[in-house]
């Protein structure tokens, strides 16, 4: 058995030992090729080892962890869980929110009330009909974001986008404090919550255990599918509340400004170490997953190898990464 | 009398409870449904001209959601078969040279090489990796895209003139008259799709068939039995490209300038197809159903060239807000909102 487990140990665990806490492994392993990026980076391009660079890469990485918090949460719990609605819900809370506040703090509650309401009608529908009509999450939400994508077109047709965020979003999302992102003051908050409520709550534990065997969930009471159409709701609920901050980042609502974060959103969980099956990982990770591949990006770009250069190098270190991760399972 | 009209009544309604519970028949209804609106709001819709333009238009996007059945069907999915097709399409354009003939056979070689390198670089992502199929196509779909741009970093690319044998034999030289003629009735568009369906009718009907089914339906089972599961995958990995390169070779003309990205948007259309033909019951596939209906579905709910009676309008896929000869600037597509495309 243990020749066993020594054959089939990733490479990470070789690296780091029999004593370092095993959920942390992959993040620690994530955090480790980070900052070979970093080096590597800084001595074939000058400038990208800087403060700056690094802080920048931490705000464009926030949004991607924000993100992933969503389809963490859905991803956890198991069933074939994804959501690939979320960018398509930010995007319609920016587009109608943006008018409503128009550049004016006093109608902040007013957009926070429209994000709750849209992110919880969402989240609903795609929890009822994924748990308790028992279609594939994939079909459902993909389903869901052209239905949402039908209605931001709906609604601009033949107008332009107009308002602009609050203040208060703009500094909130877009601004520093001194060369700190604020940002990353609404991330760690949320980073610490979440992880206290993954692995220090009782709702936590429900979330690993209906995800990690949905038999034995059921069988110790717990109701699988009430879970599973929460997980959507939050899901659906954050990914609104995330448009309310992409629209105070980027100052105007467009079309199709949230959809470019749901395939690195999972991406990032992925590379954060949770298992697409569910039952594990830690949101911990998935930062570390973002950061990292925000970091690629932004390396590749940096390289001047234009569009093309940057995609096959991407994909190409994805696919690298992902093959040495299934380093366990393979020997199966 | 009575009593064997009350069972033939009570019959009657067996059958036709049975066959509303089919998968299937919901699919048939929806499509009848959505093809009989279409007709009624299109008045150009049952004009051969039209027929098939439409046959035409929709050949890749449904040859391409075949391909992707053959994987939601062994229980996978592939994010990256609109970027493939792209990057075969980008191929075949680059290598393609108008004035000569004989590149139009090398492209389609060096396209057919490259499609099956990208089917068995998925295959061993998914089948001998384990890695989920929605990570590694994620992931190679990237790939495929920067190729793509690689090759083709503007719109552009030529192809050869006898390429039109994929949309009208008749125009072609050369063709063999049996040939012209069969044209003159059925778009080879058509007997493309005929053809696959015909091989994949065969392949599910053989073992290879019957493992990709039960792999499908449960992964652990077949592996138990004794079927060589990731084998199994990565065979419908690559043999999803077969369908893919016809596709790609029917978008090489009339437009032989198709964006690389274009191949992107197809992707989303590829898997509502799936969806709507319920292929995409991914972690519990197995079931028998066609993608066409889903494919049909797609088509006609996407089409925002629906209320356009120009008789050269033909939508897009995976767009569907464009029609080839214009652009749709108000969202519903009238000549008074037309204007040209280039």
């Amino acid at each position: 058995m243990e020749t066993f487990l020594k054959k089939t140990s990733p490479w990470y665990g070789w690296i780091l030992g029999s004593w370092f806490p095993v959920q942390y492994r992959k993040a620690f392993a994530i955090l480790l090729l980070t900052v070979l990026l970093y080096v590597g980076g800084g001595v074939i391009v000058p400038g990208f080892l800087t403060l700056e660079q690094i802080l920048l890469t931490l705000k464009l990485a926030s949004f991607i962890a924000l993100f992933g918090l969503c389809q963490m949460i859905v991803i956890v719990a198991g069933g074939g869980g994804l959501d690939l609605s979320v960018g398509y819900t930010a995007t319609l809370t920016a587009v109608l929110t943006a008018s409503i506040m128009d550049g004016r703090n006093a109608y902040l509650w007013v957009a926070l009330l429209v994000a709750l309401v849209l992110g919880l009608l969402v989240g609903l529908a795609n929890g009822v009909l994924t748990s308790y009509l028992k279609l594939p999450p994939l079909v459902v939400t993909l389903a869901m974001a052209d239905i949402l994508q039908g209605i931001v077109n709906a609604y601009v047709a033949g107008k332009a986008i107009t308002g602009r965020p609050s203040p208060v979003l703009v500094t909130l999302a877009a601004k520093l404090t001194g060369v700190f992102p604020n940002i990353l003051f609404v991330l760690i908050p949320v980073a610490v919550l979440a992880i206290l409520v993954f692995e220090r709550t009782k709702w936590g534990q429900v979330l690993f255990g209906v995800g990690a065997n949905e038999r034995t969930a059921y069988l110790c009471g717990i109701d699988v599918k009430k879970v599973r159409f929460l997980t959507f709701v939050a899901s659906g609920i954050l990914a609104s509340l995330i448009g309310l901050l992409l629209l105070g980042n980027m100052g105007i609502a467009f079309k199709d400004m949230g959809s470019n974060y749901v395939m690195p959103s999972i991406a990032a969980v992925v590379v954060g170490g949770v298992p697409l099956t569910g039952g594990g990982g830690s949101y911990f990770g998935v930062i570390l997953g973002s950061i990292f591949l925000q970091t690629l990006i932004n390396l590749l770009t940096a390289l001047g190898l234009g569009d093309a250069g940057k995609w096959l190098g991407f994909g190409i270190i994805l696919f690298a990464m992902l093959s040495v991760y299934a380093g366990n399972r393979r020997s199966r | 009398m009575d009593a064997a009209r009350k069972s033939i009544v009570v019959l009657s309604f067996e059958v036709l409870k049975r066959a509303l519970l089919q998968p299937e028949t919901s699919s048939l209804l929806m499509f009848f449904v959505l093809f009989g609106i279409t007709a009624i709001l299109q008045k150009n819709f049952f004009e051969a001209k039209s027929i098939v333009r439409t046959i035409n238009s929709f050949a890749p996007l449904i040859l391409l959601a075949m391909g992707q059945a053959i994987v939601v069907v062994s229980g996978g999915i592939d994010l990256s078969s609109g970027a493939a097709l792209s990057l075969l399409t980008c191929v075949l354009t680059t290598v393609m040279r108008r004035d000569d003939p004989v590149t139009g056979v090398y492209a389609l070689i060096i396209a057919f090489l490259v499609a099956l390198g990208t089917g068995v670089v998925n295959g061993l992502g998914i089948g001998y990796l384990r890695i989920p199929p929605v990570i590694v196509t994620f992931a190679t779909s990237y790939a495929w895209l920067g190729i793509a741009l690689f090759l083709r970093p503007t719109p552009g690319g030529e192809s050869v003139p006898w390429f039109r044998v994929f949309y009208n034999m008749r125009v072609v030289e050369g063709v063999p008259e049996v040939l012209k003629s069969l044209g003159n009735y059925v778009p080879p568009a058509l007997l493309l799709i005929v053809g696959a369906c015909v091989l994949w009718y065969v392949v599910s009907r053989t073992r290879t068939g019957r493992y990709i089914y039960a792999v499908g339906s449960n992964i652990e089972s077949a592996y138990v039995s004794g079927i060589n599961t990731g084998k199994t995958q990565m065979l419908c990995l690559y043999a999803q490209r077969h369908f893919d390169f016809p596709g790609s070779s029917l978008l090489c003309w009339p437009e032989p300038d198709w964006r690389c990205p274009h191949g992107g948007t197809l992707d989303a259309s590829v898997h509502r197809c799936g969806g709507c033909g319920r292929n995409c019951s991914f972690w519990w596939s197995g079931e028998r159903v066609p993608c066409h209906c889903g494919c049909a579905h797609s088509w006609i709910c996407g089409k925002d060239y629906l209320f356009c009676q120009c008789s050269q309008c033909v939508p897009d896929p995976g767009f569907g807000h464009h029609c080839h000869c214009c652009h749709c600037r108000s969202g519903v597509c009238h000549p008074a909102s037309r204007t040209p495309l280039r």
